[in-house]
């Protein structure tokens, strides 16, 4: 059933013109982000191999595209997925109340599909990296790891803006609200390094996959935080089935 | 879990819900058995699209039970969801998809699979008269089409209990002739309740009627005893307050339909006006008969009765 329910997902985002128009758009800054690092690059190498003789282009770009590129999906997920719950109609009218389907399906179908969606995107980006493989010699480990990290972070992203979009009836508030969340935990970072704040934040657990390095504690993280996010939209949506109707 | 096919196929016991202080749902109780059609009347806000949404689990917030084919809504929901097939009062579509991936989709998420899938939608097609636009966008359709897409959704999995809020609003003279047909071709096992504010709609296909009024089910009747030239209602007005009891001993009563304590519709076995009879009993237990009229057409007459009481406060004096 979940597969059913997140082909379904897939299916309505590949029609919805939003969708394509907030692809479309981060498409273009993941564009622009890369093009920009690689032409600066291009004009640091002289000094690069001066002062940082260990910084090739592979960790250039993790630094200069692929970490901002991160902070482009914290506006992006929420945007692509405001309308998971929020906006689905047919679902508001009590077609999938009245199915035999748990709410556990229910998220775990919309968020694979919601996911997926996204990872499509996110393959866009890798074949831009991998296009310079034949030109030059990328570290895959690191760009691997990289890209696992963003993916990590995707996912949680998703399971965050799937929750919002269970609390409100509409979108552009449940898009709203997973974005000041995620700004929150992004900046609790700032926190002096090992508080619970920092515990907290996803770019204290994205920071070392983008160095190349992966971590089982914070590949962890995203699997916790991703299973604590879609047991809270269970629990949402069953308890939505419970409250009261309005009087006709 | 099977279902259980000696059970009645729907069993609703003090089925009650409030919301902040007012009773929306008040201690309904509803059998439906196999082959049965019911007819759900009531104005506005009477709490009939809740008590629908109740009955076909889309909303779990009531006290009291529900069981479809002997399954407890609460207890096993995916069981008893099986047996049902629901269709909301706006049609819950996904206008980007066309007819055909929206019926393949409803079918999938009620777990059918492979021929089962197929037979399905080919039979929802039949049955609605969707063929000729299954391969249009339901967002492109005209209003009766998306009603029967809404319908076609309902009836893909040939559910053995069809809940249907308003199935015929909004259509016109030729679409409800449409539906009409489809509710008198669905298979001998299955069973119907819907919702409608349209006698004529209720008349034409219901085998029973239940009304309600302010959350409260004011009567449930086959619908020959309404229509059956054997059976006689009478309009009555008392100077005292009476409930259901006080006029169970009167001669050939079936049944009591109240607009408020002293002003009530009874429906007899009696062809002749008896008031003679019911005064007697009624004095006997203490209520005394002002006024006694034949009514003629008794489901009209209770609903403008119940339409002047919601439009005027209640006085505490006869009406």
């Amino acid at each position: 059933m979940i597969k059913t329910i997140a082909a379904h997902e897939l299916r309505l985002l590949s029609r919805s013109p939003f969708a394509w128009i907030a692809a479309g758009l981060t498409q273009l800054i993941f564009s622009w982000l890369f093009l920009a690092a690689l032409d600066r690059f291009d004009s640091v190498q002289a000094e690069l191999a001066v002062n940082a003789p260990t910084t090739g282009l592979t960790a250039y770009l993790v630094v200069h595209f692929l970490a901002p590129a991160s902070i482009v999906l914290m506006l992006a997920t929420p945007l692509l997925c405001m309308s998971l719950i929020a906006g689905d109609a047919a679902y508001q009218r009590g077609l999938w109340a009245s199915a035999p389907v748990s709410a556990g399906e229910i998220v775990g179908g919309k968020f694979f599909g919601a996911v997926i969606f996204q990872y499509l995107l996110l393959m866009v980006s890798v074949v831009m990296v991998c296009s310079l493989a034949p030109l030059t010699d990328l570290d895959k480990g690191h760009l691997t790891v990289a890209f696992a990290g963003l993916a990590g972070f995707i996912a949680m992203a998703t399971a965050l803006s799937l929750l919002c979009s269970s609390l409100t009836r509409r979108p552009p508030l449940a898009a709203f609200l997973s974005f000041a969340v995620l700004l929150l935990l992004w900046l609790a970072a700032a926190g002096s390094a090992g508080s619970f704040t920092a515990a907290l934040s996803p770019s204290t657990h994205l920071h070392s996959f983008m160095q190349g390095l992966l971590n089982s504690q914070d590949a962890l993280y995203f699997c916790c935080a991703c299973a604590v996010l879609l047991t809270l939209t269970t629990l949402r949506i069953s308890a939505t089935c419970r409250a009261p109707a309005q009087p006709a | 879990m099977c279902a259980d096919t000696s059970q009645p196929l729907l069993c609703a016991n003090a089925v009650s819900m409030r919301h902040g202080d007012k009773h929306t749902l008040q201690s309904i109780d509803l059998t439906i058995d196999t082959g049965d059609s019911i007819g759900l009347l009531g104005l506005n806000g009477a709490g009939k699209s809740t008590l629908l949404k109740i009955l076909s689990g889309a909303n779990t917030s009531h006290t009291g039970s529900v069981s479809i084919a002997g399954l407890d809504l609460r207890e096993q929901p995916i069981a008893a969801r099986q047996q049902l097939g629901y269709a909301p009062d706006t049609p819950p579509v996904y206008a980007e998809f066309t007819v055909l991936e929206f019926l393949r989709f409803a079918g999938k998420l009620r777990r059918l699979k492979g021929k089962a899938l197929t037979d399905g939608i080919n039979n929802a097609l039949e049955l609605c008269q969707l063929g000729d636009v299954q391969n249009r966008v339901i967002g492109n359709l005209s209003h009766g089409y998306q009603q029967r897409v809404n319908l076609a959704q309902a009836v893909v999995h040939r559910p053995r209990l069809l809940i249907l809020d308003e199935p015929t609003n909004g259509l016109d003279p030729a679409q409800l002739l449409d539906v009409r047909a489809l509710l008198q071709n669905l298979e001998p096992q299955q069973a119907t309740i819907f919702s409608s504010h349209q006698l004529a709609e209720v008349q034409a296909n219901c085998k029973r009627v239940v009304l309600i009024d302010a959350g409260r089910k004011v009567l449930d009747l086959p619908m020959d005893q309404l229509t059956d030239e054997n059976y006689s209602t009478f309009e009555i007005r008392l100077k005292q307050a009476a409930n259901t009891q006080d006029f169970q001993h009167l001669p050939g009563f079936v049944a009591a339909c109240s607009v408020n304590p002293r002003h009530w519709l009874l429906t007899t076995l009696s062809r002749e006006n008896p008031a003679a009879g019911f005064n007697d009993t009624l004095t006997g237990r203490g209520v005394e008969l002002l006024k006694i009229t034949p009514v003629r057409n008794h489901l009209e007459t209770l609903f403008s009765l119940l339409q002047i009481k919601s439009d005027k406060p209640p006085v505490g004096e006869p009406t």
